[in-house]
């Protein structure tokens, strides 16, 4: 029975943050999308806590947005609070943090879906997928109903199994009030594609309405908060603040107390969870030397009065999570509106996923976000954005999109993903990017625009936007170059008006940028006028940091060069004289493309790399021989 | 891409050479390695038995075409990858006749194997994975030792005493930069506490660059000790450095006559000194002379006098300083600590008494062969007898040296980061940087470039 037209370019299946990016992404390319959700209620819902960004995570939702993506501007849309964290480090370690109003953001997604071109957004559960030598050809669903399409983006979460945890007690779901699929991890398996298991948790909610903030420190958002989109000239939302409290000695007794009735300390959980995002159980028990731990307490939304309490996931008994609660300054008397819990799901090893994120094994099925292994919102949709770009150039019969790490953050996490594999659920950090001095918040869109560009996922307003943006630093470059400064009366007054010393001779505004006391502000009484702060701290830093800067850039040549190394598909490592069967079996199980990810490998020795490194250069030089 | 694709060894065919120097000798060791290894030996051998790993067996090479016998061998066989190369490997000890070992040599190339090129045995225990590369230039650094302490030195290498070394350093930075790492990802969360301006991290900084110097220094310090002793005799004419010279070494090396400034160049000659090897260098006299020949021998003389390590300075022992012992004197002032009187012809009477300048005199005699063994005896106390006792270590090599001179660099410009307050991202690239260079000297980060460099040092069967 065929009640709709059942033909389609891609599939997604799920809607969360990665399979929104991911099908917003195949419709913008033109490309007809079924979008496939158990609950078309919960488009794009912030299961834990109502932000968007922070360290790390922030970069990469600049970068989806430089690319085209909706998170930034969904989290602009519907962002509470703004805050830059890091602020007194360096540029590249700063990053961007909204609170949200979390049902504005599922709300304002759910409408930028809806309106999409190309793109289908219908409530049903997928039970099976069909796959024909090895390539995909469709999904069937609890309704009975059959979809053909070329490629299908598998983006369901923690919904593969899931089983919910509070105490002993546990049920499955793949978030509290909500069923869980069973039929896609089947299919994964039957399909030979190895699957692990973690667990994650979330804290209880709160009704704000019985903290007592008169005890807790209010932290307020910037004064002037900067938008995550480059396209973003003003922020609709009122802000508000959050508030901090910490826990104590009392909590951690009752936490201490109670650990037997954890079901991770009990052993019913046996798989493995956030090392960085750890529950409020763990951190007593791994930090047992410290007196408190810290607390934020989160705004829902601007019409709830419902509070996220971050910094205290747990999954210990009710009884128990209203006592340790009301141990803490602040939430004497508080009532939890939601228990928090934790939740086992299954997940696909990512080594088993190309760059593309497309798997190995079947041609056309391409598997993002949280069942990759990874944490947190921004990571899913970085990779939906990129299964979603890669499958609908695949269904174009164009070459793939692939940004590696010394591009982006993006490139970053998917290489660490496939290359790495995961050991517990993978968080974005900064210090994960080598190359981060030139990976900035600042300049995502003028790393990646461009490429997005070319493939066609920027319109004309974002191009306008960036064009202006980089025509004007590129014209602050060469001005700065040019002017140059006599220690001439006038110029020594305003000088020592920026309490800088005097130069004994003429120097141009560029070496005057250089001093550690100058910033692009004091330029304008030069007549260098930088009405864009952005634009200004970006030509800041290239010039303030350019020691550094270069020093990356010429590690990123050596990487370059290993990257270009390319290893074949059908190459047999057992081939070569001399690799253990131990580091045969890692290289043949991750496929590496190039020698670069071959040596990011854990466990390849480093001299396997110099005899891989060799035999894969003989090899070119016999080649090009016999040409 | 530079690179030159004809000196990257093939890696996976079986190699052969003369591991012992060529020349007539009692026995001549032939080596193989390789997958065919063992193929290749049972040809030449037609053994009844097959050959069992690390026993010795003694048995009768012929040419397998013409079936003539080549010699009466012992051959050896070390299965992988308990082997030095990780491969398969035999050693064939024949009579040490050039042709018999040719002849082998020759009979295992032509059913398979190939001449090895030097440094390719050590090249293939690197690529296997048996050592780290400064276990490699341990190995050539063993072969071409100079001295007792070079030998020791080198044998503390291969043990991998400067892995462990480096190891310790690399953990160090390692610590450091997950201590920078986890202020810059956590400290938002309050997980972490507020960067501690309690000099913490200046500490750790301050300790590394300790040991980094530390091994800098060892290596300029011991320099010379590891490219062997040099010594140089100078002195007016006739003063008889050239019989001294002699008397050294035991033989009639340098013309000696009766006529001032017979040695017209520099003589130079290696010497076994109780297991070390010193260069002794005779120079010209030094006197004041048109001859253009000559003069350009004093040139030298200064020369010589400026590369060596010990300054024999020569005079006559029966007569006061003259002006030309005087003028010597004004050449070596900024060499005092290094120069030693010797007071020759002691035979002839003992007038000159030593004088403030030097530290250590000797009254010697060429002729009578006085002082020489007291000479013989400072000279190995002083400057061949160094020891080392196990704590320590001394870097012996260049590249190794280099190496810990960047990282080096890099530590100080961390440094001076944390001194002026410069923001953790920066200061991580420095400890990134330091770490890279580390990795170079094990061979962990090492580009191809240099790892052939490094083998192209070997010689050849080794």
């Amino acid at each position: 029975m065929a009640i709709y037209s059942n033909q389609y370019d891609v599939i997604v299946v799920g809607a969360g943050h990665a399979g929104c990016e991911a099908a917003l992404a195949g419709a913008r390319l033109g490309l007809k999308t079924l979008v496939l959700t158990m609950n078309i209620e919960v488009v794009a819902a912030m299961s834990c806590n109502p932000a968007i960004g922070g360290l790390g995570k922030g970069h990469l939702v600049k970068e989806i947005d430089a690319l085209g993506g909706e998170m930034g501007l969904n989290a602009d849309a519907t962002g509470i609070q703004f805050r830059q964290l890091n602020t007194r480090k360096g540029a590249a370690v700063q990053s961007s943090r909204c609170q949200s109003d979390k049902y504005l953001y599922a709300l304002r997604m759910k409408s930028v879906l809806e309106k999409q071109e190309n793109l289908f957004l219908k409530q049903q559960i997928v039970e099976g997928l069909l796959i024909k030598n090895d390539q995909v050809k469709g999904v069937k669903t609890n309704i009975g109903e059959t979809f053909f399409s070329r490629c299908i983006i598998i983006t369901t979460g923690t919904f593969m199994n899931g089983l919910l945890h509070v105490g002993t007690k546990s049920k499955s779901g793949g978030r509290a009030g909500e069923g869980t699929s069973g039929g896609i991890s089947q299919c994964l398996t039957s399909l030979g594609i190895e699957l692990g298991r973690f667990k994650t948790g979330t804290p209880p909610r709160l009704d704000g309405l019985t903290i007592d903030y008169s005890k807790c420190l209010e932290q307020p958002g910037d004064k002037n908060p900067t938008p995550f989109s480059f396209l973003t000239k003003t922020l609709p939302q009122p802000q508000v603040s959050c508030f901090i409290t910490y826990t104590n000695t009392q909590t951690h007794e009752i936490i201490r107390k109670n650990l037997h009735k954890s079901p991770l300390y009990a052993g019913i959980i046996k798989s493995t969870g956030p090392r960085y995002c750890p529950s409020i159980e763990d951190k007593i028990v791994r930090f047992s030397n410290r007196e408190r731990h810290q607390i934020f307490l989160e705004p829902m939304g601007l019409n709830t009065t419902e509070v996220y309490i971050n910094g205290a996931s747990t999954s210990l008994p009710v009884d128990v999570q209203i006592e340790l609660l009301r141990s803490i300054s602040g939430l004497e008397n508080v009532e939890m509106t939601r228990t928090g819990y934790a939740v086992e799901y299954d997940y696909a090893k990512p080594t088993q996923l190309k760059p593309t994120l497309e798997t190995k094994q079947v041609e056309g099925l391409y598997l993002a976000g949280q069942i990759n292994g990874t944490s947190g919102y921004e990571e899913a949709a970085a990779q939906g954005l990129v299964a979603g770009i890669n499958a609908a150039l695949h269904c174009k019969g164009k070459e793939p999109f692939i940004l590696d790490r010394s591009q982006a953050y993006i490139g970053v996490l998917i290489d660490d993903l496939i290359t790495k594999g995961v050991e517990d659920p993978y968080r974005m950090m900064t210090s994960r990017a080598e190359y981060r001095l030139l990976l900035r918040e600042g300049n995502a869109d003028l790393r990646l625009t461009e490429k997005a560009r070319e493939i066609g996922l920027i319109r004309d307003d974002r191009w306008n936007v960036f064009e202006k943006r980089k025509e004007s630093l590129d014209e602050l470059r060469k001005k700065i170059k040019e002017t140059k400064i006599s220690p001439s009366n006038e110029n020594i007054l305003k000088l020592e008006k920026i309490k800088t010393a005097t130069p004994k001779k003429m120097i141009s505004l560029e070496e005057l940028l250089r001093r550690p006391e100058i910033g692009y502000e004091n330029l304008s009484l030069f007549d260098v006028n930088i009405c864009d702060g952005s634009v200004g701290k970006e030509l800041e830093i290239d010039i303030k940091f350019k020691g550094y800067i270069e020093k990356q850039e010429e590690s990123i040549q050596q990487f370059k060069k290993l990257e270009s190394l390319r290893i074949p598909k059908d190459f047999i490592y057992s081939n070569i004289p001399g690799f253990s069967r131990e580091v045969i079996e890692k290289l043949e199980k991750v496929k590496p493309a190039s020698l670069g990810q071959a040596s990011r490998i854990s466990g390849v020795t480093p001299s396997a790399m110099t005899n891989l490194m060799i035999y894969l250069k003989k090899r070119s030089f016999e080649q090009r021989k016999l040409k | 891409m530079l690179f030159h694709l004809s000196q990257i060894h093939k890696t996976d065919d079986t190699i052969c050479a003369l591991a012992t120097p060529i020349g007539v000798s009692a026995l001549g060791i032939v080596r193989l390695s390789g997958s065919k290894a063992l193929a290749i030996v049972e040809n030449l051998t037609k053994l009844s038995q097959p050959l069992k790993s690390h026993e010795i067996i003694k048995t009768t090479i012929k040419n397998p075409k013409t079936k003539e016998r080549v010699d009466e061998v012992c051959l050896s066989y070390f299965k992988n990858p308990k082997s030095y190369t990780g491969e398969d490997m035999i050693e064939i000890y024949a009579h040490g006749n050039p042709h018999i070992l040719n002849d082998i040599l020759h009979l295992c190339v032509q059913n398979g194997g190939r001449l090895a090129k030097p440094g390719e045995f050590s090249s293939r225990a690197f690529l296997n994975g048996k050592m780290d590369l400064t276990q490699a230039e341990a190995v050539s650094g063993l072969i071409h030792s100079k001295s007792s302490l070079t030998r020791k030195l080198a044998h503390k290498q291969l043990k991998g005493e400067f892995f462990g070394i480096l190891k310790e350093l690399k953990e160090a930075l390692v610590q450091t930069l997950s201590h920078i790492e986890a202020h810059l990802d956590f400290e938002t969360e309050g997980d972490v506490k507020e960067f501690s301006q309690d000099g913490f991290l200046l500490n750790k900084t301050e300790n590394l660059q300790k040991k980094v110097e530390g091994l800098t220094t060892s290596y300029k310090q011991n320099q010379k000790l590891m490219q062997g002793l040099k010594v140089v005799f100078v002195g007016k004419p006739n003063v008889g450095k050239s019989s001294l010279f002699n008397a050294f070494l035991n033989e009639e090396r340098a013309i000696v006559t009766e006529v001032p400034g017979t040695t017209r160049d520099v003589l130079y000659e290696t010497v076994f000194f109780d297991q070390s090897e010193i260069e002794i260098l005779d120079t010209a006299g030094v006197h004041k002379t048109e001859d253009v020949v000559e003069k350009q021998g004093i040139e030298r003389t200064k020369k010589a006098i400026n590369s060596a390590d010990i300054i024999f300075v020569v005079v006559h022992a029966h007569e006061d300083f003259q002006k030309e012992d005087h003028e010597i004197l004004t050449w070596l002032h900024d060499k005092k600590e290094h120069c030693v009187l010797l007071l020759n012809k002691a035979d002839l009477g003992k007038r000159n008494t030593p004088q403030i300048f030097f530290q250590n005199s000797f009254y010697v005699s060429a002729k009578s062969g006085e002082g020489i063994d007291e000479l013989k005896r400072f000279l190995k106390e002083n400057y061949l007898e160094k020891e080392i006792n196990d704590a320590e270590f001394i870097v012996t090599h260049q590249r190794h040296y280099e190496i810990l001179e960047k990282t080096n660099e890099k530590i100080q410009s961390l440094k001076e980061g944390i001194q002026n307050k410069i923001s953790l991202e920066y200061l991580a690239c420095d400890v990134s940087e330091a770490l890279h260079l580390l990795g170079e000297i094990t061979g962990e980060t090492t580009s191809e470039e240099v790892i052939q460099k490094i083998f192209s040092e070997f010689c050849i069967g080794k």
